[in-house]
């Protein structure tokens, strides 16, 4: 970008209100307006956020009815703007995010560019909402987005007032989704805590020892450590080769190589790893007994392995072990069986019910690759 | 807020003037700040568009096998059939393994398997023609004449690096050439096209008479021919074509090339896949494949346009897709690898629920059904419900981009990237959808 277009330059000032609904100024709270911005007073929907939806939105974004020409109106992109239940139900609950206008479509759907056609309200519907009135909104949904005693455009028609019982969203708060998201994030940043970014050193002897190792999520210092195409030549020392980065290490997927149960004794001295991958290896028994010792690990792969049954016993001993697959091992349903009365949250998954065969069908010989437009 | 600062940002100054620019600019109007930008990382260019920051899931996915069934697969009569309806026409509806759901009459194996799958019933788009249709699913965004966008495969293996470095990292079975794979990103994250997963991959071998000795001799003779041009031209296309070759010879040389030959696998796997047929062979080279690392494989089955003999053509396309995925979801939970690959099944439209004089139905984008299995996706319930007759979405409308961010999301690719253009435009992607984090377990 080697110019800014001025036009794009005062479309600069919506973007921060989007961005940063939540964070702090790092410099304190006072905002350098010109106007004086009503930091502190809440913002009080019926008298200041509903006049801007009935003037900007509501034409469009009501309950269906009918018209006084007879005709059936749809609320548009099923967005109801004209009553809290109609704004908690559309676009599954995600035009009001209580506290959230980064992620409250009615704020984001707002603060598009002039030019932007998905642009509220449109382009041939008026101008973009004025920079007061989006702030206002922005606000209200940043304090909680509290409707107060406000039901429905139809409710103050038709004079009614005061609380409705039944509905939870009639106190007047945007249903919270339930951000099961930010959980799992807090784990993995948890387990992420302390750590800094491994660096092109320790990168390039990993890379070396045949191991690709990629963050397991962007940005995280945590790393999944894969040999998938050096399977023949990665063994017990590729293993050792690891321990460098031994505190980076959550996940390991050696999957075909050779390592060997006395290899896996390596794997002790990583204390982050929580997923083990040890496909169509060699272990056995004498291997998951020396993973039994891995009171952290989370998921156990032995599809193709030697283990059998008193390997199996042994891992009952990995209090966090969630997963084990033990297909095509030498494990018995029996001893699955006595693992999942002894830990009834562990998922053990032996011969999958594969679709049987098909019966040798009179069925007419199919068109294949027939395309069509 | 400075002239200085203006004229700085004008002159498309350092990211960091800017972002004292946007600050500065923002504490004036409207009394809020720019810090905290994403990630510390503003994507300047973007200027007012909204990016979605999600934490990213704990355990994202990290291989896809995305099977696509071209032509707008009818959703009445395959995954949310409604019994007893005017509209449903002669195909009735069997129980599955999922409490309450229910699917054709067509789709007895996949019945079996469905706890381990999610059916959002509620897909909704305004894209009725095809090319467009198919255009939205791959890439998120309206087909334009001005850029190609990037199709998801391409920003998985860009924001996620390989786990292979030997075989590519986006595979395309039986599919496309007209649809956008790499769109504006550079060549090397376009799909390898594989025509018919019986056969594999072609060429792929040295010629008989030439040893490796003699084609390292080829190569490099080659290499110092181009030199030259390289040196003069320093263009990224260039480049690309060179990294292109040098892919090529490395999955040549590759151990894992056998993965792409499903002759290997034992007759008792291949009768369960269907592997006498494409769409059965394509889904059991799906697996060979992210068992060795791959990380995204489409696999397509063509011929669901089904305008005239709906009933007939449903009947005959559907045993293929109900043994492939059924096989594909079984084999990859037994192999321990369901948890870590999202299995897609979609289709770019649905069809009308009114049947037409020909015993045929129309294309119909307002509401038709997807399905995601694998990936951490949490088995079961139907996502999203349409009306009595399948004609309208009447709880928890997702459209396409929402669920290409659902998709993105179980991968961890953050919807709020921006990768530029070289004409200078942000793209994320999934556009503006908003991703179903409910399905995730």
């Amino acid at each position: 970008m080697r110019r800014f277009p001025l036009i794009v330059l005062s479309c600069l000032a919506l973007t921060p209100a989007i961005l940063t609904a939540q964070t702090q100024d790092p410099q304190g709270n006072k905002p350098r307006a010109e106007k004086p911005a009503p930091a502190k007073k809440g913002i009080d929907f019926r008298t200041q956020v509903l006049p801007i939806l009935q003037k900007n939105c509501i034409e469009c974004h009501q309950a269906a009815h009918v018209d006084e020409n007879g005709k059936r109106r749809r609320p548009k992109g099923r967005v109801e703007l004209d009553s809290v239940a109609g704004i908690n139900k559309s676009k599954r609950g995600k035009v009001v995010v209580a506290g959230k206008p980064a992620l409250s479509k009615l704020i984001t759907a707002a603060s598009l560019p002039a030019d932007d056609e998905d642009r509220m309200p449109p382009a041939k519907f008026g101008p973009p909402l004025s920079k007061k009135d989006l702030q206002t909104l922005t606000k209200w949904v940043e304090q909680g987005a509290n409707y107060g005693t406000w039901q429905s455009i139809r409710d103050d028609a038709e004079g009614k007032k005061g609380d409705k019982k039944g509905k939870k969203d009639g106190k007047g708060e945007a249903e919270k989704p339930k951000d099961k998201s930010k959980k799992s994030g807090d784990e993995l940043e948890e387990l992420a805590a302390g750590l800094s970014q491994p660096d092109a050193d320790l990168l390039a002897s990993l890379a070396k020892a045949h191991a690709q190792a990629n963050p397991i999520t962007v940005d995280s210092p945590l790393l999944r450590v894969t040999f998938y195409g050096h399977e023949s030549e990665v063994g017990d020392a590729n293993l050792r080769a690891l321990l460098p980065a031994r505190e980076h290490i959550v996940e390991l997927v050696l999957a075909r190589t050779q390592v060997t149960d006395a290899g896996l004794k390596t794997l002790l001295q990583m204390p982050r790893l929580r997923h083990l991958d040890l496909r169509q290896t060699d272990i056995g028994d004498r291997g998951a007994q020396t993973l039994a010792a891995l009171g952290e690990l989370r998921t156990l792969n032995l599809f193709g392995t030697q283990v059998g049954d008193s390997g199996l016993r042994a891992l009952a001993a990995c209090n966090a072990l969630e997963r084990i697959a033990a297909w095509q091992t030498r494990v018995t349903p029996e001893a699955v069986d006595a693992l999942r009365a002894q830990r009834p949250d562990t998922h053990i998954t032996l011969a999958p019910s594969m679709p049987a065969a098909a019966a040798a069908s009179d069925a007419p010989a199919r068109n294949r690759s027939r395309r069509r437009r | 807020m400075s002239k200085h600062d203006f004229q700085n940002a004008a002159r498309g100054g350092c990211d960091a003037s800017r972002r004292a620019f946007v600050s500065n600019l923002a504490r004036g109007l409207l009394g809020v700040t720019a810090g905290g930008m994403i990630g510390g990382r503003i994507g300047a260019q973007t200027l007012g568009q909204p990016l979605l920051t999600l934490a990213p899931r704990h355990e994202p996915a990290q291989q896809v096998i995305y099977l696509f069934l071209r032509g707008g697969m009818s959703h009445l009569d395959t995954l949310d059939p409604k019994p007893g309806a005017a509209t449903q026409g002669p195909t009735e509806a069997i129980r599955t393994r999922a409490d309450g759901v229910q699917l054709s009459q067509h789709f007895p194996l996949l019945a079996d398997q469905m706890d381990k799958a999610c059916i959002i019933s509620s897909m909704t788009s305004t894209q009725g023609a095809h090319q467009q249709a198919q255009y939205m699913m791959r890439t998120s965004y309206e087909k334009r004449g001005t850029i190609q966008h990037a199709s998801l495969g391409a920003w998985h293996n860009r924001i996620v690096d390989r786990q292979n470095s030997t075989l590519p990292g986006h595979v395309i079975v039986g599919g496309a050439a007209d649809m956008p794979s790499a769109g504006f990103f550079p060549p090397q994250y376009a799909a390898l096209p594989i025509g018919s997963a019986e056969s594999g991959l072609q060429n792929s071998r040295r010629p008989r008479g030439v040893t490796e000795r003699r084609f390292q001799d080829r190569l490099e003779r080659l290499a110092k021919m181009n030199q030259t041009f390289s040196d003069n031209h320093p263009q990224r296309e260039v480049k690309a074509y060179g990294e292109m070759y040098a892919d090529a010879v490395r999955l040549m040389r590759s151990n894992d090339l056998a993965a792409f030959d499903i002759a290997e696998e034992p007759e008792a796997m291949r009768q369960a896949y269907g592997a006498d047929e494409d769409f059965g062979a394509g889904c059991l080279l799906a697996r060979r494949l992210v068992e060795h690392g791959v990380r995204f494989v489409e696999v397509v089955s063509n011929g669901w346009d089904t305008h005239a003999d709906n009933f007939d053509r449903i009947a005959d396309l559907t045993p293929a897709i109900d043994r492939g995925l059924a096989a594909l979801l079984a084999d990859l939970e037994g192999r321990g690898l369901l948890r870590q690959t999202l299995v897609v099944l979609a289709s770019e439209f649905g069809r009308t629920p009114d049947i037409d004089q020909d015993q045929g139905r129309n294309h119909y984008p307002k509401a038709f059904s997807c399905l995601l299995a694998g990936g951490g996706v949490r088995g079961g319930p139907r996502f999203g419900k349409t009306d009595k007759e399948g004609r309208e979405v009447i709880e928890n409308d997702v459209t396409i981009p929402d669920f290409n961010a659902t998709i993105a999301y179980g991968l961890g690719i953050p919807l709020d990237r921006q990768i530029v253009s070289d004409s200078g435009r942000p793209f994320t992607v999934a556009d503006k959808g908003y991703p179903v984090t409910e399905l995730f377990g």
